[in-house]
């Protein structure tokens, strides 16, 4: 059973060469990162700045024309995160100059998906209207749709919005999340797509677009929220509350105070917030009622609205301090500040 | 056969037994490795170029509450505060837990932030130590602080998760300095899937690195040995054991000291466990367990870019309390989920997971022990000859650095935070002499654990802090 020696050169052979290998690799490319790329990423990430900054037509400083392509890649995704405007149209002049621009062109039909990832970053980076990443909003990838979906900013025309509002109901979250975003930055070019989008939706797979309406907090988009406000669904009846309190109105007030008699605790909790939101004191009287409600949250929001309302909130809570609901009377007893009653 | 003929019979086999376990957990820790350097590459492909501001700037991500208790941290507790200030989140909510310090914690508070009493209402979903006072700051409206009674810091995490208002809380150590970008991408889990519970960052060691105003302004390996092998340690830990369950099983443990969690699922189990001094781990086995038996998803991610720095024992004596408790902590957590060893129940969870933290983690030390004591008597008595202690701790120590060295070569491809001549040539040398005294020292400090641990011992045990201003070198 005792190994032998041979066994036992073979074993410290093995580690041996392993040991060799790893370190040797870890020495090489520390030793590469110090003496050689990082300093010159950095130089040229200077000269591209200088450039920027310079009133003669831009063109490609030597130190970024040096660098290999990735390096080239990392330095204009580098300075592109800190210009805007007219520094950024250079530097997509700059990115040209040096073949990125039409290397991102031929990427975005790469077999490899990071190198579709990588063209779909610096079309989004450098705001590049290239047609070719339109393409990827529909890739398999999740994270090369999600990175096309921040490129399509650049793009706010219908039929990308239309896109967009139909990757809406994305399988993957990341996907959902980046169009949520970009749809609200894109802001009102949206609205008459949302609006027409919201006409075929109901339930749960309105809610996404409904997070967007609430973002746009447009009056046109009244008649599809009031629809959609009698939903079977409460989580698409909250959705539509959150979006009245954005828009305000006359419209909205009357569907806010509607939901303060929901059956679903979501919904009647999203009324109050809304209403506090919209300073509708006219409905403190259906929101003290809301106080005796069994489910905490809405009597926490219903006591934050009536606090919300200044004096005539007051008035309610100071009257709910006696209800006997004990329920009502210890929240309007935190809300006003006093203590908790046992 | 007379006695002591058996006895070196025993003696051979033990050993033998005990360099089969050794090869086997080091091929998994092989399997681990290339878990690891996969998930490093895709990971690394997929964050490379990416833009954070669509998350910074963003009106639908997550709210983040942070939840760092804070006990008797007078000394650090404005540099930790201005560390969490400097966080770049959009909608950020930062909770500080006095949980009744004794040193002046909470006066350092209000000296330095302006702190105004304010009463909003909460629901004690989970059962705390009482609540002394709730304040907000006047200079920092998201800064909140809780002052309650001691009831440690899991009882704080509990307060701090009644009080907290947003979709996911950050657990942190008071102590701990976070990356003003961290919380950017430690969210990236929560944005990519909705089936994420809990994910976990990188922990660093700041010894030795120069802190300013809160922040890591160089990071720096230091000079003396003891720290410079936690560094190693925890480069091995986190790089390449935690990010290796990625991809096989996800993981059992998210630090204390910075993870993210669903705070709703959080409030579903009841919060953290004051009785156990391993809360992070128990939390997080009892969130799986609950999903797996809810027919939930249950994925609990490592992601290694956002990085936390903390202050690691410099004394062998604290160093050897704090591995003690944890692996009173690891000890207990396993067996009170025992239930879920080799369950098919619970899938990779139960199957291959949970046994590598009960057959590795926790018995390592055990069979390390035997096997070191084995070799000696063996040698002592003639039972082992030489070249067999040799080939045994060529397999056992060698495997160790070279595991080590493979996680070196990992930070150095993907993150690289060690810049310096100095700082490379110094990781290499505590990669290498960690093996020399120091590991037998961490198995014998893990069995005094389990001993204490069989002995009902509970305390946590002192942790002298230096603070970072103060000691920008170690």
């Amino acid at each position: 059973m005792i190994p032998r020696l041979d066994l036992l050169g073979t074993a410290v052979a093995i580690q041996l060469a392993v040991a060799a290998a790893l370190l040797s690799c870890y020495v090489g490319f520390a030793a590469r990162r110090l003496v050689d790329r990082e300093p010159a990423r950095d130089r040229a990430l200077r000269a591209v700045l200088a450039e920027l900054q310079a009133g003669t037509a831009p063109r490609a400083p030597e130190e970024l024309e040096r660098l290999d392509r990735r390096s080239r890649l990392r330095v204009i995704l580098r300075a592109a995160a800190t210009v805007s405007g007219s520094s950024k149209a250079r530097l997509r002049r700059i990115a040209a100059a040096v073949g990125l621009t039409a290397d991102a062109e031929r990427a975005s039909r790469s077999r490899f998906w990071w190198r579709r990832l990588e063209a779909a970053h610096l079309c989004s980076a450098l705001g590049l209207p290239t047609p070719a990443i339109r393409m990827l909003l529909h890739d398999p990838v999740t994270a090369v749709r999600a990175q096309a979906v921040e490129w399509a900013l650049v793009d706010p025309e219908p039929a990308t919005i239309r896109t967009l509002l139909g990757l809406l109901d994305d399988p993957e979250a990341l996907c959902r999340f980046a169009v949520l975003d970009t749809l609200i930055r894109m802001g009102r070019p949206v609205v008459p797509e949302l609006a027409r989008h919201l006409r075929s939706r109901s339930g749960i797979g309105a809610v996404p677009a409904l997070t967007v309406a609430a973002a746009m907090a447009d009056a046109a988009l009244l008649p599809e929220l009031e629809r959609l406000s009698e939903d079977e669904d409460p989580r698409c009846r909250t959705a539509c509350l959150n979006a009245f309190g954005a828009v305000g109105g006359v419209g909205a007030a009357a569907a806010v105070e509607h939901g303060l008699g929901d059956r679903d605790g979501a919904v009647r909790e999203a009324a109050a917030q809304n209403a506090a939101l919209l300073g509708q004191w006219t409905a403190a009287p259906a929101i003290a009622r809301l106080l005796r409600d069994p489910t905490w949250e809405v009597r926490r929001a219903a006591g934050y609205a009536l606090r919300s309302f200044g004096a005539i909130g007051q008035v309610y809570l100071r009257r709910a301090l006696d209800d006997p609901d004990h329920f009502a009377a210890d929240m309007a007893h935190q809300l006003l500040d006093l203590s908790v009653t046992s | 056969m007379d006695i002591g003929g058996i006895a070196r019979v025993i003696l051979v086999d033990l050993e033998v037994a005990v360099l089969v376990y050794f090869v086997a957990i080091s091929t998994f820790y092989a399997v681990l490795l290339a878990s690891a350097a996969t998930e490093m590459r895709a990971h690394v492909l997929r964050i490379r170029g990416e833009s954070r501001w669509r998350v910074l700037s963003s009106a639908v991500a997550p709210s983040i509450s942070m939840l760092a208790p804070a006990f008797n941290e007078a000394s650090t507790i404005s540099d930790s505060v201005c560390a969490l200030l400097t966080l770049s989140y959009p909608n950020l909510e930062i909770v500080i837990i006095n949980d009744g310090s004794a040193d002046g914690t909470l006066d350092v508070l209000r000296r330095e932030l302006a702190l105004v009493p304010l009463h909003p209402i909460f629901r004690r979903t989970i059962d705390t130590r009482p609540v002394r006072g709730l304040y907000r700051s006047g200079e920092h409206p998201t800064l909140l602080v809780i002052d309650k009674e001691n009831g440690g810091k899991a009882d704080s995490l509990n307060a701090g998760l009644n009080v907290a208002s947003a979709d996911l809380v950050c657990a942190i150590d008071a102590d701990t300095l976070i990356e003003p970008d961290a919380l950017q991408r430690m969210v990236r889990p929560f944005l990519e899937g909705d089936r994420v519970l809990a994910a976990g960052g990188t922990i660093r060691v700041a010894n030795g690195s120069i802190v300013r105003q809160g922040r890591i302004a160089q990071a720096h390996l230091p000079g003396s040995p003891l720290p410079g092998f936690q560094v190693v340690e925890y480069l091995r830990a986190f790089l390449f054991g935690r990010l290796g369950w990625n991809r096989l099983g996800g993981n059992l443990i998210i630090s204390g000291a910075f993870g993210l969690f669903r705070r709703q699922s959080m409030l579903a189990i009841g919060g953290y466990t004051s009785d156990t001094v391993g809360e992070d781990m128990e939390v997080v086995v009892r969130l799986r367990r609950g999903a797996r038996e809810n027919g939930q998803p249950d994925a609990v991610r490592f992601i290694p870019d956002p990085v936390a720095w903390t202050e690691v024992p410099s004394s062998l004596r604290i160093l050897g309390r704090q591995r003690d408790r944890w692996h009173r902590g690891l000890a207990d957590v396993l067996w009170r989920h025992r239930a879920v060893l080799f369950n098919p129940r619970y899938g990779a969870f139960g199957l291959v997971v949970y046994p590598y933290f009960v057959f590795v983690e926790l018995l390592a030390p055990v069979i390390e022990a035997i096997g070191l004591i084995g070799l000696v008597v063996g040698l002592v008595v003639g039972a082992v000859d030489v070249p067999f202690a040799i080939l045994f701790f060529v397999v056992a120590y060698g495997y160790g650095l070279n595991l080590s060295l493979a996680t070196l070569l990992l930070e150095e491809l993907s993150f690289r935070r060690y810049a310096g001549l100095r700082d490379h040539a110094l990781l290499l040398l505590w990669a290498v002499l960690e093996n020399f005294g120091y590991r037998q020292l961490t198995v014998l400090w893990r069995l005094r654990g389990l001993v204490n641990y069989l002995r009902r011992r509970t305390t946590w045990g002192a942790m002298e802090r230096r603070g970072f201003a103060g000691a920008p070198k170690t």
